[in-house]
């Protein structure tokens, strides 16, 4: 009986090695495929899409999930941490990352003689030069500035210059548990300021960053932006925290919780968008606001 | 002092040091409340939410001491907590299972409720484990909580590294794991308050059986205590404590091992002293901590782990060259 029982899971541990195994081999190519590239973050998958570069995309991380085609491309990496031995396989001819998690990757990708393109994106400006780099490395500096002007100016149109006694205190809820919130030097700080709104949590140090409880209902916002949703940040359960219903968004019902979260939290081509939604909340604010 | 004197004296003490921790809690954080304006209205959204805080932390406080207390006289283990029969990453197991799966955005109860079930589970295979026909000796109990521990923290990691991939509730397990006493509704703290009020009152029943049991399970089978029932007994007992304090504020280390050494240094080994003081000091403990964890920095709040390891790694420390010469007998 003992005896089975040890030999069925020596069995089972040399399976399970040997099923990942197969599963997870690819060929090994001896020179970088002409043209192609390997996006390490989502909001550079958006982006080479935007390009119309995704006939040449051949690897993306786990996370991207946007334009819904990039969801059947082969992944080859998790946000900013490539697979070294599947970049070995497939050598693109460019990796393309926000920026490296993994500081011996770089090393590793420079071996393999693949270009490596790190383009920083932590605000709506680091967005517009990082299309524009992405586009000149990958051979269509055109089409990246035409795109990149076409969004310059949509966020002209939307950036509001509005006295700070006007401007509604917000707080964007980014997940429940930790509540947590962005900070200054956040790209959704910045969306907020352009909008025309205050974030509560603009003296945070940190981009991302845990908010006490405690904090939210002593600094009072005017409005509630809860972009997680999907994870159960609905108006329902923000109504009812405990000492919550003091808050002039929840007595006012300003609580928002339609807002894509991806606009304003993924730094890419989308940018746009996510500060006209922002506006469009702030000014329904502003008009609520005089008599 | 006698035993009864001991107990007035420090039930006077600690209850006076519990109020003031409770008061104090109400008033610190970023947002200052002056004290004269403690009741008034523009204050009283802030002082709900501290309230509820401050009152969690006197209930967890209190039972995860009660638990250790209970589980280093049964065990009789001076290294003992909460968490050394599987309790903790069973639970771990449980609260990350949704998580990362997204089942916990169905509603408030879910982590709770997982983390729950998860620590009586990974009770009923520890004790499985332990049994040997109808004993369950404390080494092979101890034994086997230290290996489900290993297996279900290593379940997690794996959990957890597939979430890298898919980029989502990490920071979630992370935060569960180093414990926090954030509040949003009042069920948590009236459940897990039944629950530890309950415990308390029942180990309240037992201090004598405790005493007895601490000089040896031999002994105390000489003295007439029907020692593998009330063994079973405590055990339960200790472990829906944890199970209610984890489910409703995450993995707080450290109070539960602490709590109880401390108070045993000053009162001495009598259960009957021990158990109500160590339930006071337990909350008084946490409700100071989480003081800490939510002002030290200038913005946000720092897992009230963090706080309680701070304080607990250099008194176990302690504790652990204290009892040198007794553990390497």
């Amino acid at each position: 009986m003992k005896r089975w029982c040890l030999w069925t899971a020596v069995v089972c541990f040399v399976g399970l090695a040997m099923a990942s195994t197969v599963r997870r081999q690819v060929a090994v190519r001896d020179r970088p495929l002409k043209g192609a590239i390997v996006s390490l973050a989502p909001s550079v998958t958006e982006i080479l899409f935007a390009l119309g570069l995704q006939d040449r995309l051949v690897g993306v991380t786990t996370i991207c999930d946007y334009p819904p085609a990039a969801k059947r491309l082969p992944k080859v990496a998790d946000f900013g941490v490539p697979d070294i031995e599947l970049l070995y396989a497939l050598k693109p001819e460019l990796v393309i990352a926000t920026e490296l998690r993994d500081p011996e990757a770089k090393g590793v990708i420079a071996r393999l003689g693949v270009r490596l393109l790190e383009a920083k994106q932590g605000s709506i400006e680091e967005v517009l030069a990082a299309i524009e780099t992405i586009g000149a490395a990958a051979g269509v500096a055109d089409a990246a500035r035409v795109h990149v002007d076409r969004i310059r100016e949509r966020i002209a149109r939307a950036t509001v210059d509005v006295p700070a006694a006007q401007r509604p205190r917000v707080y964007i809820e980014l997940s429940s548990h930790p509540l947590s919130t962005a900070g200054q030097g956040s790209f959704i700080d910045d969306l907020i300021h352009r909008a025309g709104g205050r974030n509560i949590a603009h003296d945070a140090a940190n981009p991302w960053t845990i908010i006490s409880p405690d904090d939210v209902v002593a600094s009072n916002p005017e409005i509630i932006i809860a972009a997680h949703a999907a994870t159960g940040g609905t108006r329902y359960v923000i109504e009812n925290r405990i000492g919550w219903s003091g808050i002039s968004a929840v007595k006012a019902g300003r609580i928002i919780t339609d807002l894509n979260p991806d606009l304003i939290a993924r730094p890419g081509p989308r940018v746009a968008d996510g500060l006209e939604a922002l506006a469009r909340i702030f000014a329904a604010y502003r008009e609520e606001q005089t008599p | 002092m006698t035993a009864r004197k001991k107990l007035v004296v420090g039930i006077a003490v600690l209850s006076a040091a519990l109020v003031v921790a409770f008061f104090w809690a109400l008033i610190a954080g970023h947002a200052r409340v002056p004290i004269g304006q403690l009741f008034a209205e523009k204050y009283a959204p802030l002082i709900k939410v501290r309230a509820a805080r401050a009152l969690l932390g006197i209930i967890v406080g209190a039972g995860l001491s009660i638990a250790g207390l209970i589980l280093q006289a049964v065990l009789r283990n001076p290294l003992a907590d909460p968490y050394v029969l599987g309790v903790s990453s069973g639970a771990g197991l449980g609260a990350a299972l949704v998580m990362l799966s997204g089942v916990a955005a169905v509603g408030s109860w879910v982590v709770p409720g997982a983390a729950f079930v998860g620590a009586v589970l990974a009770i009923l295979l520890v004790y499985a484990l332990a049994r040997v026909g109808r004993a369950v000796p404390v080494y092979t109990l101890l034994l086997s909580g230290v290996i489900v521990n290993a297996v279900a923290s290593s379940l997690l990691i794996f959990l957890a590294h597939t979430a890298i991939a898919r980029g989502r509730g990490l920071r979630s397990v992370m935060w569960w794991l180093l414990g926090s006493l954030q509040v949003f509704e009042a069920w948590p703290v009236v459940v897990a308050g039944i629950a530890v009020g309950a415990g308390i009152v029942i180990t309240l029943l037992f201090t004598r059986d405790l005493n007895v049991l601490s000089i040896g399970e031999e002994p105390a089978a000489h003295l007439g205590l029907r020692v593998e029932r009330t063994k079973k007994l405590l055990f339960v007992i200790a472990s829906l404590m944890t199970g209610a304090a984890v489910a409703v504020s995450g993995l707080i280390g450290f109070v539960g091992l602490i709590v109880p050494h401390a108070v045993r240094l000053i009162v001495g080994p009598d259960n009957k002293v021990l158990v109500p003081l160590s339930a006071l000091a337990g909350g008084t403990f946490l409700v100071i901590a989480d003081i800490i964890a939510r002002t030290i920095r200038p913005f946000g709040e720092l897992p009230i782990g963090v706080i309680t390891a701070f304080v607990g790694g250099p008194f176990f420390i302690y504790l652990l060259r204290r009892h040198r010469g007794k553990l390497s007998r």
